[in-house]
């Protein structure tokens, strides 16, 4: 690492969208490259294994690879309240690859009309027409060919056929085909409603990451690309508003670094964060923060989406659990309506899991996993102190909007009906509403304690049903029953505030629009309105969160502001 | 039913061809693999591991009575040695299973040549689109590279290169041997980062690559595993079917057209044994002869290689973390005034077997790249279930002999000179023996022997070179056998191996060849309604581990077929 040195383009954030830009844009030899990860760097052939696992969960609970710090308000708070909610974590990748390194690999699109709609909100060039390229320059979908998917990009991307399904699945498959919902084959390819092999960013049974598909060895090899890793980045700096480079924490010390463009590619939660920390935000709040206003931009932090998200987890009897030499375990998604009156098609998904944790217990779980797709409900981050050390304020907003709330209850209802029918009913026995609780969070951390623990609960579940049923209601669900909430739609409700979570999909806080859009922080490149040499290439960018787990929509919006910057001359 | 196509072998030619003919979904397409499948999601790990060693030794992937001789050794000669095993695949995959995963195209020459030995259409400049539609280059992209196809290969680049193929790749630039990036690129001598069928550290079979989920999902591709093609049957001088066996139980299938790809030693074998083959050795055989073509079992070649290994210091062995053994491989010349250059070939091993001895030992290992002694394959009974007799010949032509030596001395002086003499001591002449082979499978029987050796091996350097003299070499030292050439020959003659790359028994080349068995689309001369796609029909091995061209060989007749 040069300290000396004026790069061209610093990119701060080595995560999915920052190791596509890393590689595009070091590939003009010209161009001198850094890219800043907070995280530890993840070369060939020292990835460690559980990031390489098709089994997503080991790395995903690995606080290694994620901002510890990080807790949330979920729901909305009432502000004038005494006693705000408890905060919860909200896992963020800090490792090389970023979300795509410890997420569950999920690679699917969204649906044509997304991206048609963020066209029409301000972000000129992104209909699906314009994207549909990049989803196809990133993929090697070792599937399906032809003019929707892409052969030789660096992304693998593959699915498990109904041949690998567990019995679980296969009974949630009919499930869904009874309810009217066919079984489709390319996710990617057909946008009805319908139940899908899930793809996933994987092949042979190993997770690709960005890191793995877009910094090679040859890639790395290049000597205009610089990869700094461990080196958390405080603050842009500016000569006016002109960017001028920024200052990093890095081995116990705070650098400076000199450059002609910053691209943050922090995620939709710091990339904000690094805004408004540099001068770039909401003016009121940065004063109150003590921050000097470099440009004044009211939206940055703002129209914070999500996938609101609620699940019914089953017992599963020996035939239904997954096949031990299967590693992976969410198999298929559906897609389905909703038909809510306000909400477009295919507003609804459903990821089945075929094992609901690494542990004896989890192996003896099913889970249907709900979430409106196409979500309503807007949040916000903002920062707790101008220190850049300190975590961001952020509230997800959940349920703020009426129709997702309406739709989840919806949802609920539906996931019940899907288990009462005779295949599922089969294979799946005693189902109870589910989440990710703090408490099933601390008992998933991969340790000898949680294994003895769940070994010894699920050897019990394996008992008589009574017993089984009594063991759910007083240690899983604290008494709560579906039959009681079905019987009682203010019970419903107030399960669902409860237990609503999202789905790490955190997007739209930095959003693209057109110059009269006053809430709009960039422009369709990604520079960030009002500064010179400063863009912001990552979910941050969304208009609105697509129809879609937003790892495969945050290559693509790399992959496509690369071409743009690259188009600039640099 | 009657097939358009039946392929006998799901190899390295076979799952190639299973994939490209059954795309154009009127081909019904029956692909027959004698060994077991490997579906997606129950490949084992054995066959995953970048370090093929698991897989190469499991027996149950293998033919298990083969037995070849490797010497030319007069047959009435008392002291014949008896024959060795050879590995050759019996499973899904065939030899890309069970290989260690080299993926080289081999010099442009080389096609050039086949080209004007009289398989047309096979310069390089008319392969080459074959080598690129076939990968799925990790490292590398146009003009030279594929970046869309089945087969990923990648390469362990020198900041992952364990010490002692470091110390290798300096002794080799020192010795004028540049590093070069790209193997499959840059054709003249060098090192170079081995490049390898594999991703994400896994294996990457043609089995996996070819025959993928929504490939074996087609309605017009059936694949019957374990079930062993048994005979031809004939209407006259047309083929119209196979005989097989499955489960003790006898079944035939019919199709227009049976395409062989059972291999090097097997397609050749199955066509003698349906009467196609020279009419003598048929004859004395009692088989009747449907076609005489004397030039099956004919022209086979392979690589003949022998190697020296060294003791490791702890800081030059493989990182326990790294699975993959094989870093970097040496082109050079020979300098022989009758051979082209870039004719031999360095393998660095930086561990030379999965268990704690091995692990302690690098190994250099010397191959003739460019060979010119052939030997054959010839029935020995008309039973199927007889494997055929085996003869390589190997060194039988002076060229291969005289630069085999030549290679011997310079590896010995690469490894006990310089940058390799500071990681690797007490260097000895090795061998891949029969005990070797025992040793190497993984049984834990092998690991607490080897474990127990390995440790004495990192005692007092007296106590190691007396071990090694006494389980390894069984006496014989570098230094004896550099003193003396006709020590060196003899050992050399005792010790050289294949690398099995069993090649050329069914050879393209026109039909006024008498020696030609197939024509350049792979059709039997004088036969209908067959052909041989393998390694087989290479008119000369080229410089490369044969799969990948085996591959390409594949991907190119396939298309012959489907515009047929």
């Amino acid at each position: 690492m040069d300290w000396q040195q004026t790069y061209d383009v610093i990119i701060v954030g080595g995560g999915s969208a920052g190791c596509v830009l890393a590689n595009r844009l070091s590939a003009r030899s010209a161009t001198k490259v850094l890219l800043i990860e907070a995280g530890p760097d993840t070369p060939p052939g020292r990835v460690p294994e559980d990031i390489l696992d098709s089994y997503p969960v080991q790395a995903f609970f690995k606080p290694a690879y994620r901002w510890t710090d990080l807790f949330v308000y979920l729901q909305p708070l009432s502000h004038n309240a005494p006693e705000r909610p408890p905060k919860r974590q909200y896992e963020q990748g800090r490792v090389m690859g970023g979300g795509s390194a410890i997420n569950g690999q999920v690679a699917n699109r969204g649906h044509p009309g997304d991206y048609d709609e963020w066209q029409e909100m301000g972000a000129a060039g992104w209909g699906w027409e314009s994207v549909l390229p990049y989803f196809r320059k990133l993929e090697h979908d070792l599937d399906f060919d032809g003019p929707t998917h892409g052969r030789g990009g660096p992304l693998s991307i593959r699915r498990l056929f109904p041949d690998q399904w567990s019995g679980f699945i296969k009974a949630v498959g009919e499930a869904y085909a009874l309810a009217g919902y066919p079984y489709r084959p390319d996710m990617n390819g057909e946008h009805f409603e319908g139940h899908f092999p899930i793809p996933i960013t994987n092949a042979y049974d190993r997770r690709v990451t960005t890191a793995i598909a877009y910094l090679t060895p040859t890639v790395r090899q290049r000597d205009n690309l610089t990869i700094l890793s461990d080196a958390q980045v405080e603050r842009v700096r500016f000569d006016g508003a002109q960017v001028t480079g920024l200052s990093v924490f890095h081995g116990g010390a705070s650098m400076e670094v000199r450059g002609r463009e910053v691209i943050l590619s922090a995620g939709a939660l710091q990339s904000p964060a690094l805004l408004m920390r540099s001068g770039v935000g909401p003016p009121d709040h940065l004063r109150a923060m003590g921050i000097e206003v470099v440009t004044a931009a009211p939206g940055v932090g703002q129209n914070l989406h999500e996938h609101p998200t609620i699940a019914v987890s089953a017992y599963l009897p020996g035939s239904a659990r997954l096949d031990p030499r299967t590693r992976r375990h969410i198999q298929i998604q559906l897609r389905f309506s909703s038909g809510h009156g306000d909400c477009p098609p295919g507003d609804m998904a459903i990821s089945t899991i075929a094992k609901s944790a690494w542990h004896p217990l989890g192996r003896r779980l099913g889970s249907l996993q709900l979430w409106a797709n196409k979500s309503y409900s807007r949040g916000q981050v903002g920062l707790a102190s101008a220190d850049w050390r300190a975590m961001p304020e952020v509230e997800f907003n959940f349920l703020a909007d009426r129709r997702d709330m309406d739709r989840l209850k919806f949802g609920l209802r539906f996931l019940a009906g899907l288990f009462e029918t005779p295949p599922l009913k089969a294979q799946a026995r005693d189902p109870f509403p589910s989440s990710w609780s703090p408490r099933a969070k601390a008992v998933s951390t991969v340790n000898l304690r949680n294994w003895v623990l769940t070994g010894i609960l699920a050897g019990m579940m394996d008992g008589p049903g009574a017993l089984r049923r009594l063991l759910v209601r007083g240690l899983i669900t604290d008494g709560k029953t579906l039959s009681d909430l079905l019987a009682d739609d203010d019970a419903m409700e107030a399960h669902i505030r409860d237990v609503v979570t999202g789905n790490w999909h955190a997007s739209g806080t930095c959003k693209m629009g057109a110059p009269g859009d006053a809430m709009a922080v960039t422009d369709p490149a990604g520079r960030v309105r009002g500064c010179a040499g400063l863009r912001v290439v990552d979910a941050s960018v969304m208009p609105f969160v697509p129809r879609a787990n937003t790892n495969l929509p945050t290559i693509m919006i790399a992959e496509k502001m690369a071409d743009a910057i690259l188009a600039d001359g640099r | 039913m009657i097939y358009d196509h039946i392929i006998v072998g799901g190899g390295s030619a076979g799952c190639v061809l299973a994939n490209r003919l059954s795309a154009s979904s009127a081909n019904k397409v029956l692909l027959v693999e004698a060994g077991p499948d490997t579906p997606p999601g129950a490949v084992p790990d054995d066959i995953l591991d970048s370090n093929p060693a698991r897989a190469f030794f499991n027996p149950a992937y293998v033919w298990p009575d083969l037995r070849v001789y490797l010497q030319p050794v007069p047959h009435n000669d008392p002291d014949r040695p008896p024959p060795r095993r050879y590995e050759q695949a019996r499973i899904m995959g065939g030899g890309s299973t069970i290989n260690g995963q080299l993926a080289i195209r081999g010099a442009p020459a080389d096609y050039d040549a086949w080209h004007e030995m009289g398989a047309t259409g096979w310069n390089w400049d008319a392969v080459l689109p074959y080598f690129k539609k076939a990968e799925r280059d990790m490292d590398f992209g146009e003009p030279l590279h594929g970046k869309a196809g089945p087969i990923p290969i990648r390469r362990i680049f020198p900041d992952d290169w364990s010490a002692f193929s470091a110390a290798a790749a300096e002794a080799y630039a020192r010795a004028g041997y540049e590093y070069r990036p790209d193997m499959n690129g840059a054709f003249e001598t060098g090192h170079f980062p081995v490049p390898f069928s594999n991703a994400y550290d896994r294996r990457v079979s043609t089995a996996i690559g070819y025959l993928d989920p929504v490939t074996r999902s087609r309605d017009n591709l059936i694949i019957v595993a374990e079930t062993q093609a048994t005979g031809l049957i004939f209407d006259g001088r047309r083929v119209t079917g196979i005989e097989a066996i499955s489960d003790g139980q006898p079944l035939t299938f019919q199709g227009h057209q049976v395409i062989l790809s059972c291999g090097a030693v097997h397609s050749p074998t199955v066509l003698m044994r349906a009467g196609i083959g020279p009419s003598e050795d048929l004859r004395a055989l009692d088989i009747d002869v449907v076609a005489a073509l004397s030039g099956v079992g004919r022209n086979l070649q392979d690589h003949p290689a022998v190697s020296i290994s060294a003791y490791l210091e702890p800081e030059a062995r493989l990182n326990r973390a790294m699975r993959r053994h094989l870093h970097v491989n040496a082109r050079y010349s020979s300098g022989h005034t009758r051979c082209p250059p870039a004719d031999m070939g360095i393998s660095t091993v930086a561990q030379s077997a999965w268990h704690p001895l091995g692990w302690r030992l690098g190994t250099l290992q010397v191959f003739v790249n460019r060979s010119y002694s052939q030997g054959r394959v010839k029935l020995t009974s008309d039973d199927w279930r007889r494997e055929p007799d085996v003869e390589f010949d190997y060194l039988s032509d002076r060229r291969d002999l005289d630069r085999i030596m030549a290679g011997y001395r310079m590896v010995a002086g690469l490894m006990t000179d310089g940058p390799l003499a500071a990681v690797a001591r007490d260097a000895f002449p090795s061998s891949y023996s029969e005990r070797v082979r025992e040793v190497g499978q993984v049984t834990l029987r092998n690991r607490l022997l080897t474990g127990l050796l390995g440790r004495m091996l990192d005692g007092p350097a007296a106590l190691r070179r007396a071990l090694i003299g006494a389980f390894i070499t069984g006496g014989e030292t570098l230094a004896g056998l550099l003193a003396d050439e006709d020590a060196l020959e003899a050992f050399i003659r005792r010790n050289v191996v294949g690398v099995w790359h069993v090649s050329c028994t069914c050879k393209m080349g026109s039909a006024d060849d008498a020696m030609a068995v197939t024509d350049a689309a792979g059709r039997v001369h004088g036969v209908g309604g067959l052909r041989v796609v393998d390694a087989s029909v290479m008119p000369a091995v080229p410089r490369a581990n044969t799969n990948l061209p085996t591959i390409m060989i594949a991907e190119k007749m396939a298309d012959a077929i489907l515009a047929d």
